[in-house]
């Protein structure tokens, strides 16, 4: 059905490697671990109650020494609420994106080693995913199923693991026909061993660059839906802060303060990945060498 | 919950479930729901208390009209700078582009909304910040009413714009630089064309035939983004009835929301892939 | 003999990449007259391209011309300035590419492609370029009705006739072939060599023909040039050079030629593989000095690592670019 095209991820990627290298994918490995420190140890050095409210005079208070970011709509401090969101919005981030590669590896190799019938009929079901609109997708499921952690995590690695499935097939696909494959299988080994011996190991790079691009997909996923009410309110992430900051009004009070740290810290971690992961892939794909 | 009322009486709460057919069972209520969309009967709102498909036709307009207008916006604009970057590469133009087009993929859509709003509308107050049009609002002539309507149209498009432009601009730049590396654009040269017409005349329409499947590849894209655009701006259209829709936990009204996206994206689809068919000679029915 | 149509003195073309400068055309002279044919023979890299390219300033844009002279009919066109050259091409020179690779527009009419290039040089109505288009088809034996097709449409060996047709368009002097009859099968590159003949007879055109296989270069061209690492080797009259070949090098490709009837090969299709040279062409950017060729040269001596062979006339109208050509056995 679709024309088969360079995605423009791809391509924005290849533009960006060619001119920078693997200078910006160490930078973005450091960015990763700056956030993962404050995630584990943050709340340690600064702990944070989100019961912790303020009195009146104390909401929405812009910065200064005793609240260096200031605070929200409830007289709690934003710095330690940015630094305890970290925890949750890697958290979600990674585990829905592990889900994510489990589901679009299977899928994935399933179809190209096995081929024929199954190869269709997985492949249909990578289209539909492939086809239908995310957001609304996503909205609905998490609107039935509820609002809270695992669900997210649950949605988010049910609805994005297409992207990976398809890839990984193409990548099956071109191992299958190597002769080690074929010689396994004439041997007698059993299908299993030969997906998990020979081609898997083959597979994995791809699996692996690919994984740490679709984080950054499942970061912006998660603040997107926390956004839009659907994030988890005992387990404030980033985008739970957001969706404070709009239902509050910041943005036409002007409250930049309760705005922009949380995004900020987004905009920084999805780019982290995103230059990890062009680094990996340029790295483990030197052929591929497009504009 | 639907009723609001923690103390309404057993036999009121047996009536409700009656009429929105909850009282039966589950494959009887989907066989009974899928009866209903083929009479084109998408049940009945929780929130408005009306058919869903009124409550869904009252606001299609304004966001078609916001859809509209981005996309023609981004489109333009989106392939201007992909020439641009192109035709520059290396430079600063270039690498500006690709940095930009980078952030712009990072950012959430409804981040962007937002700083936007702080900028354009509570710093420098030059666009409001809600709704299609100011409420209560008389105005002297039709004139004044369109103006109105655009000063308020404006941060919404330029946001969804946005979004968009940089997916465009990437893969005009990379089509471009693409085809005009091929072999008969050295044939054109020789032939003595300049090479401005080279580029015009045999570079572009070889180059914007992937752009014409980008969008509506990229329709999922635009969804996602007009729906948090129009939460943020309170832009009154479909992607804002979502949003409330959701919040409300309001089934009917969102089943038919995202069924109608889905058909309208699954028409997208084939639109383009028959307008690809007319474009490109090479594809063949 | 008259004076030449296409007289090129001590041409250099380099190419300026990250790593160096590639000298890929190191200064050769060559003449070629009106309604003669002429060839260039090489391996991949050697430069004969680029040369062809160069006449008329068809360069990439790390290209130039840094020496030399590109006379035509008396007028320099490497002292030219692009805008001059422009005005030229296809007028005066034309060039077949590979037709059968990407060299025609996917998605332009083939009948919108030749009328642009007739009306970009003859100020002449649509329909009256059309009826050109139509001439110039039955010329190269297609079918006039085909004009308003589209390139994928087209065979391989139907392309390459389109090609020759767009590059007759402009009843040019000369046209350069490159590379016109690789990745044909050798049934269809027969019919397109004995084409471009014929074309040329009778139309009284100058041909330059570039193609790394000797056969088509000895059975097409008149008269020849043998190019290694952006240097000639060898120049003159093929049969001269077929029969007697001086420079090791030639002696080298001819011997890994299989020589016996040409005639009979083209008929059949059959080709034998002879012996192969040892060693690999130099890498455009290394700096050899002396004569390019002695590395992989087995009766080089001290002289031909030092100095750069000068041209030597062995023969009526034979040329070559050897220390050692008559000492070797």
């Amino acid at each position: 059905m679709p024309i088969d095209k360079v995605t423009t991820f791809q391509r924005v990627k290849n533009a960006f490697s060619v001119l920078y290298g693997n200078k910006t994918g160490f930078a973005g490995f450091l960015i990763l671990c700056f956030f993962l420190f404050i995630a584990v140890f943050g709340p340690f050095i600064k702990p944070y109650d989100i019961m912790d409210f303020g009195g009146a005079e104390d909401i929405l208070r812009p910065p200064s020494f005793e609240h260096l970011l200031g605070t929200d709509d409830m007289g709690r401090d934003i710095l330690g609420g940015l630094i305890a969101g970290s925890r949750i919005s890697l958290l979600v981030g990674v585990m829905a994106t592990v889900l994510s590669m489990f589901l679009g590896a299977a899928i994935g190799l399933g179809a190209g080693y096995f081929g024929g019938f199954i190869d269709a009929v997985l492949m249909r079901l990578t289209d539909i995913f492939l086809v239908l609109p995310w957001l609304p997708l996503v909205l609905v499921l998490a609107a039935i199923l509820g609002a809270n952690l695992w669900n997210i995590i649950l949605v988010i690695g049910l609805t994005s693991w297409a992207g990976t499935a398809r890839v990984v097939r193409a990548q099956t696909l071109s191992v299958k026909e190597r002769t080690y494959v074929e010689r396994a299988r004439s041997l007698g080994s059993s299908n299993l061993r030969v997906i998990l011996r020979h081609i898997l190991p083959n597979v994995f790079p791809v699996i692996f660059a690919n994984t740490v691009l679709i984080a950054a997909v499942a970061i912006l996923s998660e603040t997107t839906l926390s956004f839009l009410g659907l994030g988890d309110s005992l387990n404030q992430s980033w985008g739970m802060m957001l969706h404070y900051a709009f239902e509050c009004g910041a943005a036409s009070i002007g409250a930049y303060w309760f705005l922009l740290p949380p995004g900020i810290c987004v905009v920084l971690v999805v780019l982290g990945f995103t230059f990890l992961g062009y680094a990996l892939d340029e790295w483990i794909n030197p052929q591929i060498r497009k504009r | 919950m639907l009723m609001r009322n923690p103390r309404a009486s057993q036999q009121a709460i047996q009536k409700a479930k009656e009429f929105y057919g909850l009282d039966q069972s589950l494959p009887v209520q989907f066989g009974r729901y899928l009866q209903d969309l083929l009479k084109l009967d998408f049940g009945v709102s929780f929130m408005f208390k009306k058919p869903v498909t009124e409550v869904i036709g009252g606001k299609v307009g304004p966001t078609l009209l916001l859809l509209g207008v981005s996309e023609i916006m981004a489109i333009v604009l989106g392939i201007y700078l992909g020439i641009v970057a192109a035709s520059h590469r290396g430079k600063i133009v270039d690498i500006g582009t690709i940095s930009v087009s980078l952030l712009l993929y990072s950012l959430p859509t409804f981040l962007l909304g937002m700083v936007l709003i702080l900028i354009f509308s509570v710093y420098w107050g030059l666009f409001p910040s809600t709704g299609m049009v100011t409420a209560a609002a008389r105005y002297a002539t039709l004139w004044r009413q369109f103006l109105d309507l655009l000063s308020h149209l404006f941060l919404p498009a330029i946001t969804l714009a946005l979004t968009l432009i940089g997916e465009y601009g990437m893969l005009m730049r990379s089509s471009l630089l693409e085809v005009l590396s091929e072999d008969f654009i050295v044939t054109a040269r020789a032939k003595g064309l300049r090479e401005r017409e080279v580029i015009r005349k045999h570079g572009y329409p070889n180059a914007l035939l992937p752009v014409v499947t980008a969008i509506s590849i990229n329709l999922g894209l635009t969804i996602a983004g007009a729906i948090q655009v129009e939460t943020v701006f309170s832009w009154p259209g479909i992607g804002r009835l979502m949003y409330d829709a959701l919040n409300n936990r309001d089934y009917p009204l969102l089943q038919g929301i995202f069924l109608l996206v889905c058909i309208c994206v699954i028409v997208a689809n084939l639109f383009s892939d028959l307008l690809y068919m007319v474009l490109d000679p090479r594809v063949k029915s | 003999m008259s004076t030449p149509l296409l007289e090129v003195r001590d041409l250099k073309t380099h190419f300026h990449t990250k790593e160096g400068i590639a000298k890929a055309v190191d200064g050769i002279s060559f003449e070629v007259y009106e309604g003669a044919s002429f060839g260039f023979v090489g391996e991949s890299g050697c430069g004969k391209t680029t040369a062809a390219l160069s006449i008329i300033k068809l360069l990439p844009e790390n290209g130039k011309i840094e020496g030399g002279q590109v006379l035509f009919r008396g007028e320099d066109l490497a002292a030219k300035s692009d805008e001059e050259i422009r005005l030229r091409r296809w007028k005066d020179i034309s060039i077949i590419f590979q037709g059968a690779m990407n060299s025609l527009n996917p998605v332009m009419k083939i009948s919108k492609q030749i009328t642009e290039a007739i009306r970009l040089h003859e100020d002449i109505s649509i329909p009256e370029s059309r009826k050109r288009v139509k001439g110039l088809f039955t010329q190269v034996g297609l079918n006039p009705a085909l004009l308003d097709q589209y390139p994928h449409e087209f065979s391989g060996g139907m392309k390459q006739r389109v090609m020759i047709a767009l590059a007759l368009a402009c009843n040019p002097l000369l046209v350069i072939g490159d590379e016109p009859t690789t990745a044909l099968d050798v049934m269809v590159q027969a019919q397109i060599l004995d084409l471009l003949e014929d074309l040329r007879r009778s139309l009284h055109l100058a041909t330059i023909l570039i193609s790394h296989d000797l056969s088509v270069i000895f059975d097409a061209c008149e008269r020849l040039a043998v190019m290694y690492s952006g240097k000639i080797v060898e120049m003159g009259n093929s049969r001269e050079v077929y029969t007697r070949p001086a420079h090791p090098y030639t002696r080298k490709l001819v011997a890994a030629f299989p020589d016996l009837e040409l005639e009979k090969q083209r008929k059949t299709g059959k080709r034998t593989l002879g012996k192969s040279i040892a060693g690999d062409p130099p890498n455009p950017l290394d700096r050899i000095s002396g004569c390019k060729f002695h590395p992989r040269c087995e009766w080089a001596d001290k002289r031909c690592s030092e100095e750069d062979p000068v041209s030597m006339e062995i023969g009526a109208d034979h040329h070559v670019f050897c220390w050692k050509w008559d000492k070797i056995g």
